[in-house]
C-alpha cells in the first residue's frame, strides 16, 4: 500500500463522503455531498480525479450498477470504501486531530 | 468537455452531469443559472483533466519523471487559478478592462489587416513550385531608343541554352477577339512559347499544358484561363478538345488552368501557343516577356554575367543581326527575381503603411501601458501588503504579467476578429491592381503574428509598472496609502514619457496624411488640358480578315460616330488611337519626327512626339483646346497632308515662331521600306493634354485626322477608342453605342467601356488609397492619443488633491490652478512635438514617391499639425483643469 502518499484535500472529502453515501455513492451524490455538506464547490472532474486515484491506493473500489429501470436508463458506475479506506480516513482524523489540539489553545490565547 | 476529459472516465463523468443537470440543478435555477453551472463545472474540470491524463501518460515511467511532472502539474495549477482570479479581478473594473482591450483591439485589428497584405504580397514566394529560382529576364538598352524592355526572339534561343537557365519560357501580350458562343469579347492573352508553362510549373486543371512537341505542330493550340472557363464555357470540362475562334481563326483548347493562375497578369484570359521560329527570330525587338528557371545553385548575379557573356551570339546568325546595331544598343541582360517583377510597385505604398500601423501599435501599447501604471499606482497599498506578507517579488511580477497577459489576449482575440473582417471587406472591394491580392488571405502566419503581438504587449504591460515600483518602500506605502505629498518624480516620468511619444506618433502620422492629402489636392487641381465630365470612352477593334483595306475601316467609323452623333443627348462624338489616362499603351512611345528645312539627323531627330490619329469630333468631345483649322468628318485631305501639333511639340520644334504652315514628316526608320516619307504641314495648335499621368508632363503629341486618305502611309485604323460626350447619363450611353456597332457589324467586339471621370480617378487610385490608409491611422491615433492624454491628466489631478488644496489655501487662485495643469499637459505636448517632428522629418522622405508638388519637409503642414496637436491637448487637459480648479481646498486639505 501507499502508506507514504498523503491524501489531499479534494480525496479526503471524496473519501468522507463515501463513508456517509455507503452503497449510495456514485459521481453525482458524491459531488453533491460535499458541496452541500462541506461548502466547497468541485468539478466532477475533480471528484472522478479523485476517485481515479483512490482506486488506484486501494482506498476504494468501484462497481457497476444494472442499467436502471427507465427507458434509456444506463449503467451507473459506484464507489464505496475499502477496508483500507476506512483506516486510512481514521489516520486523518487521528492526524489531524492531534495536530489542532496544540493549536487551538494557542491560538485562542491569543485572541 | 470532451476534449479536455480522457477517455477512460469520460463516459461516466458526461453521464453524471447529465443527471445531476436534469434532476437537480435545472430545476433549481432555471436555464440560464443552468448554463452558468455547466460553464464553471468545464473551468473546473479543465486542470483536474489534464492531470488525470497526465497520470495516465506517466503511469509507467520512472518515479523520478512523475515526481518532475507533478511539479509541472501543480505549477499549472497554480497558475491557473491565478489566471482566473486575474480574470475576476478584470471583471470588476469593466471600465479599465474595456478601455485597455478595446484599445488593444483596434491596434490589432489594423495589424492584422496590413500583415495579410504584407505578408501575402511582398512576404511569400510566389505560388510556384521552387519560386525562389524564378527570374524575370529583361533588355537593356541605353544606346538606343528602346520600345519595350522585353527580350528578342533571338535571346529566346541564345539564352535558352546558358548553363544557368534550366528552362527558358516567352510570351508576348495581346489582345485579341474572341466571338462564338456569346458576345464577341476582347479579351487580353499571352502568346506564349511551349515551355513558359513547364519553367513555371504548373499542372494544368484539365487537359495537358503546352509541350515541345506543339513547337512543330500546325494546329493551333490554347490553354484557357479559370474564370474564363467558368464564365464563357459554364465550366464544362468537354471543352478541352473543343475550338475557338480568335481574331476569325479557329484554335483548339487543349487544357484548362486551376482556379488563381494568371500568368503574367490576373487579367490574362488564355495563353495561345506562339512559340518563335529560329529561322525569323531577329535581334532588334524588344517584346518577348521572359520567365527562367535557374538550375540549382546559380544566383540571378550569376545568371546575369553568364547572360553578358554571350553577347556576342547575337552579333551574327540571326535575321537582322548586325554587330554594328548590338555595339550601338549596348545591349545588357537584366535578370531579376521574378516576384520582384510582379510586386515591385506596390512595395513602397505597402511598406509605408507597415510602417504606420507599427506607429499606431505603439501609440495603444503606450496608451495601454500608462493605464496599467495608473492601476498599480493605485493599488500600491495593495501591493506593499503582498509584500509585506511575504509574497516574493517573482509572485507578484507574475501576477501584474498575467494580469497584462490577460488582457493584451482578450484585445488581441478581438482585434485577430475584427481584422479577419476586415480583409474578407477588403478582397470584396478589390481596389486596384494590387498584385497577388487572391493571395491574402488570415490563416495561420497571422494568428501567430498577433500572438507574438499580445504576448510581447502583456509582457510589457505587466512589466512596466512594476519596473517603476520597484524600489517601493514597503512601509512607507503601509503607511500612506494613495499619495498624500507632490508626486515623486520617478513615478510622474514614464507616464509622461509615454505621453510624449504618443504625441510624436499623432504628429508623424498626421503630418503624413495632411502631405498625401495637398499631393491629391494639387492633384486633382492640375490643368489636365481637357474636360471629362459626362464623357463616355470604349475601345473598338476591328477584326482584320474583313477590312484589310483604309476605306473599309474608315467607312465602318464614319457610319458608327454618325450613328452615335444622332443619339438623344450626344453632344459630339469623335475616336482616338490614344485615349488620355487610358491604362493601356499602345505601338510605340515616342516617334522621331523631321522638320522641313532642317537636317535629317538619326541620332537626333529634331523632335520627338507621339502619334494620335483622330476622326473629327474627337477633339470636341472632350473639349481640347485647339487653334487653327477645324476639321469636319470625311473631308478630303488636300495635298498638303494636314497635321496638328500640341503645344509643348510646337515650343520644341519651332520655338516661339508660328508652326503654322511648316512642315514637318515622321522620321525615316532604317528598315523601313519607303525611306522618303512625305511630308505634313502643320494646319493648327492643340493644347497640352496630360496623357501619360495626372502627374507627369503632357507628352508632345502629333495630332493626325483621319480624313479621305491615310495621313500616314499604309496605316489603317482598325483599333480605335470611342470618345462621346453626352448631357445624358454616361452610363446610359455604352448600351446604346454596342447596337449600333452591332447593327454594323454583329462580329465587332466593344471593351475597356470607361467613363473620363473614372479613368481619371484610377489615375489617382494609388496615392488615394495610400492616403485613406493613412488618414484613418492618423485619426485613431489621434483619437487614441487623446484619451490618454485626458486618462493621465484627470487621474494625476486625481491623486494631486491635497497638494492642491494646499496650494489654495496657501493663496492660489482657481484659474492659475486650473492654468497650471493645462501648463503640464502643454509642456508634455511641446516636448513629444519637439521630438515628433525631428522622426517625422525623417519619417516623410519615403513618402517622397507618392508626393505630387508637395515636399516632404512642407512646413505649412508641419505648422498645422503642431498647432492641432496643441489644441487637443489644451481640450484633453481642460475638463481635469476645470475640476482641478473647483476643488475646494479645506476638505481637500482635510480628506488625507
Amino acid at each position: 500500500m501507499s502508506r507514504s502518499e498523503l491524501l489531499n484535500q479534494v480525496e479526503q472529502l471524496v473519501l468522507l463522503a463515501l463513508a456517509r453515501l455507503g452503497e449510495d455513492g456514485y459521481g453525482v451524490t458524491i459531488r453533491r455531498e460535499i458541496e452541500e455538506r462541506a461548502g466547497r464547490p468541485v468539478s466532477m472532474a475533480a471528484v472522478y480525479a479523485a476517485l481515479d486515484r483512490l482506486e488506484r491506493t486501494g482506498y476504494a473500489c468501484a462497481w457497476l450498477s444494472s442499467p436502471l429501470p427507465e427507458r434509456g436508463g444506463r449503467a451507473r458506475k459506484h464507489f464505496r470504501l475499502t477496508a483500507e479506506g476506512v483506516s486510512a480516513l481514521r489516520e486523518e482524523r487521528e492526524a489531524m486531530r492531534r495536530m489542532w489540539e496544540g493549536l487551538r489553545l494557542r491560538a485562542e490565547a491569543e485572541r | 468537455m470532451f476534449c479536455v476529459l480522457e477517455p477512460r472516465n469520460r463516459q461516466w463523468i458526461l453521464d453524471d452531469l447529465a443527471e445531476e443537470y436534469r434532476e437537480t440543478i435545472l430545476p433549481a435555477l432555471g436555464p440560464r443559472g443552468a448554463r452558468r453551472w455547466y460553464w464553471r463545472q468545464l473551468g473546473g474540470s479543465v486542470m483536474p483533466g489534464l492531470r488525470l491524463r497526465l497520470r495516465c501518460l506517466t503511469a509507467r515511467s520512472r518515479p523520478a519523471v512523475r515526481k518532475r511532472t507533478r511539479r509541472w502539474a501543480a505549477r499549472g495549477d497554480r497558475t491557473w487559478s491565478e489566471l482566473r482570479s486575474v480574470v475576476r479581478r478584470l471583471r470588476r473594473s469593466p471600465g479599465f478592462t474595456v478601455t485597455g482591450s478595446a484599445t488593444v483591439a483596434l491596434a490589432v485589428g489594423a495589424s492584422v489587416v496590413v500583415f495579410s497584405l504584407v505578408d501575402a504580397v511582398l512576404i511569400r514566394p510566389l505560388p510556384y513550385p521552387d519560386a525562389e529560382r524564378l527570374v524575370s529576364i529583361q533588355h537593356a538598352a541605353p544606346g538606343i531608343d528602346q520600345p519595350g524592355d522585353g527580350i528578342s526572339a533571338a535571346a529566346y534561343f541564345v539564352y535558352g541554352d546558358a548553363e544557368a537557365v534550366e528552362r527558358l519560357g516567352v510570351l508576348t501580350e495581346a489582345r485579341v477577339n474572341l466571338t462564338g458562343q456569346g458576345d464577341p469579347e476582347r479579351i487580353e492573352v499571352a502568346l506564349a512559347s511551349h515551355d513558359l508553362f513547364a519553367t513555371l510549373g504548373i499542372p494544368a486543371l484539365h487537359g495537358r499544358v503546352f509541350q515541345p512537341a506543339d513547337a512543330h505542330r500546325g494546329d493551333r493550340l490554347t490553354v484557357l484561363e479559370h474564370g474564363t472557363w467558368k464564365r464563357r464555357y459554364g465550366g464544362d470540362p468537354e471543352m478541352v478538345g473543343q475550338r475557338i475562334t480568335i481574331n476569325g481563326r479557329e484554335w483548339t483548347v487543349v487544357s484548362v488552368m486551376p482556379p488563381g493562375f494568371g500568368f503574367p497578369r490576373p487579367s490574362t484570359q488564355a495563353w495561345l501557343h506562339v512559340t518563335p521560329e529560329r529561322a525569323e527570330a531577329g535581334i532588334r525587338d524588344f517584346y518577348h516577356v521572359a520567365v527562367a528557371r535557374l538550375r540549382p545553385g546559380f544566383s540571378a548575379p550569376d545568371a546575369a554575367s553568364e547572360l553578358a557573356r554571350l553577347r556576342p551570339a547575337f552579333a551574327e546568325g540571326w535575321a537582322d543581326a548586325s554587330p554594328r546595331w548590338l555595339e550601338q544598343a549596348g545591349l545588357t541582360a537584366v535578370v531579376q527575381p521574378l516576384k520582384e517583377r510582379v510586386v515591385g510597385d506596390v512595395t513602397l505604398p505597402l511598406w509605408l503603411l507597415f510602417g504606420a500601423v507599427v506607429l499606431l501599435l505603439l501609440v495603444a501599447s503606450a496608451n495601454v501601458t500608462n493605464l496599467f501604471l495608473v492601476r498599480a499606482e493605485q493599488r500600491r497599498g495593495e501591493l506593499a501588503l503582498h509584500l509585506a506578507l511575504g509574497a516574493g517579488r517573482g509572485a507578484v511580477l507574475r501576477h501584474f504579467v498575467l494580469e497584462g497577459l490577460a488582457l493584451a489576449a482578450l484585445g488581441g482575440l478581438l482585434g485577430l476578429l475584427a481584422g479577419a473582417a476586415a480583409v474578407d471587406m477588403l478582397l470584396a472591394s478589390a481596389p486596384l491592381e494590387i498584385p497577388r491580392l487572391h493571395e491574402v488571405a488570415v490563416d495561420g502566419r497571422s494568428f501567430l503574428f498577433v500572438a507574438l503581438l499580445t504576448l510581447v504587449a502583456g509582457a510589457t504591460f505587466g512589466c512596466v509598472p512594476i519596473w517603476c515600483h520597484r524600489r517601493l518602500d514597503v512601509r512607507a506605502a503601509l503607511k500612506g496609502g494613495g499619495g498624500t505629498g507632490v508626486d515623486a518624480p520617478s513615478r510622474q516620468g514614464p507616464v509622461r514619457v509615454l505621453v510624449g511619444a504618443q504625441v510624436a506618433v499623432a504628429l508623424t502620422l498626421v503630418v503624413g496624411s495632411l502631405l498625401m492629402v495637398r499631393s491629391l489636392q494639387r492633384l486633382m487641381q492640375v490643368d489636365r488640358g481637357f474636360d471629362g465630365e459626362g464623357v463616355s470612352t470604349m475601345f473598338i477593334t476591328l477584326p482584320f480578315g474583313r477590312y484589310p483595306a483604309f476605306d473599309d475601316a474608315r467607312r465602318f467609323f464614319d457610319r458608327v460616330l454618325q450613328d452615335v452623333r444622332a443619339l438623344p443627348g450626344v453632344e459630339a462624338a469623335g475616336a482616338c488611337t490614344d485615349l488620355p489616362l487610358s491604362p493601356i499603351v499602345w505601338g510605340e512611345d515616342l516617334l522621331p519626327l523631321d522638320v522641313e528645312g532642317r537636317p535629317t539627323d538619326a541620332a537626333e531627330p529634331a523632335g520627338r512626339a507621339r502619334l494620335q490619329q483622330y476622326f473629327p469630333g474627337y477633339l470636341e468631345a472632350l473639349r481640347i483646346q485647339q487653334a487653327g483649322h477645324r476639321f469636319a468628318g470625311g473631308e478630303p485631305a488636300s495635298t498638303s497632308r494636314p497635321v496638328l501639333v500640341s503645344a509643348s511639340l510646337a515650343r520644341r520644334l519651332f520655338g516661339e515662331s508660328s508652326p503654322l504652315g511648316r512642315r514637318v514628316r515622321l522620321a525615316a526608320r532604317a528598315e523601313a521600306v519607303d525611306s522618303d516619307p512625305p511630308w505634313n504641314t502643320v494646319v493648327g495648335v492643340v493644347g497640352d493634354v496630360r496623357d501619360a499621368s495626372l502627374a507627369g508632363a503632357p507628352s508632345p503629341i502629333l495630332y493626325v485626322p483621319v480624313l479621305d486618305r491615310p495621313v500616314v502611309e499604309g496605316w489603317i485604323p482598325r483599333g480605335m477608342y470611342l470618345v462621346v460626350r453626352a448631357s445624358v447619363d454616361p452610363g446610359s450611353l455604352p448600351p446604346a453605342i454596342r447596337r449600333i456597332v452591332g447593327a454594323v457589324d454583329p462580329d465587332v467586339p466593344i471593351s475597356d467601356v470607361a467613363t473620363m471621370t473614372a479613368l481619371v480617378a484610377a489615375d489617382t487610385a494609388r496615392r488615394r488609397f495610400t492616403m485613406t490608409l493613412l488618414a484613418i491611422a492618423a485619426a485613431t491615433a489621434l483619437f487614441l492619443g487623446t484619451v490618454g492624454l485626458y486618462g493621465v491628466v484627470s487621474c494625476s489631478v486625481g491623486r494631486r488633491r491635497h497638494e492642491i488644496g494646499v496650494r489654495m489655501a496657501l493663496g492660489a487662485r482657481s484659474s492659475e490652478v486650473g492654468r497650471m495643469i493645462v501648463g503640464e499637459a502643454l509642456e508634455v505636448t511641446l516636448v513629444g512635438l519637439a521630438a515628433g517632428t525631428v522622426a517625422a522629418l525623417w519619417l516623410t522622405r519615403f513618402l517622397g514617391a507618392l508626393l505630387y508638388d508637395v515636399a516632404p519637409s512642407d512646413p505649412l503642414a508641419f505648422a498645422a499639425t503642431a498647432g492641432l496637436l496643441l489644441a487637443v491637448s489644451v481640450l484633453a487637459s481642460w475638463l481635469p483643469a476645470r475640476r482641478a480648479a473647483r476643488i475646494d481646498p479645506s476638505r481637500a486639505l482635510r480628506s488625507e
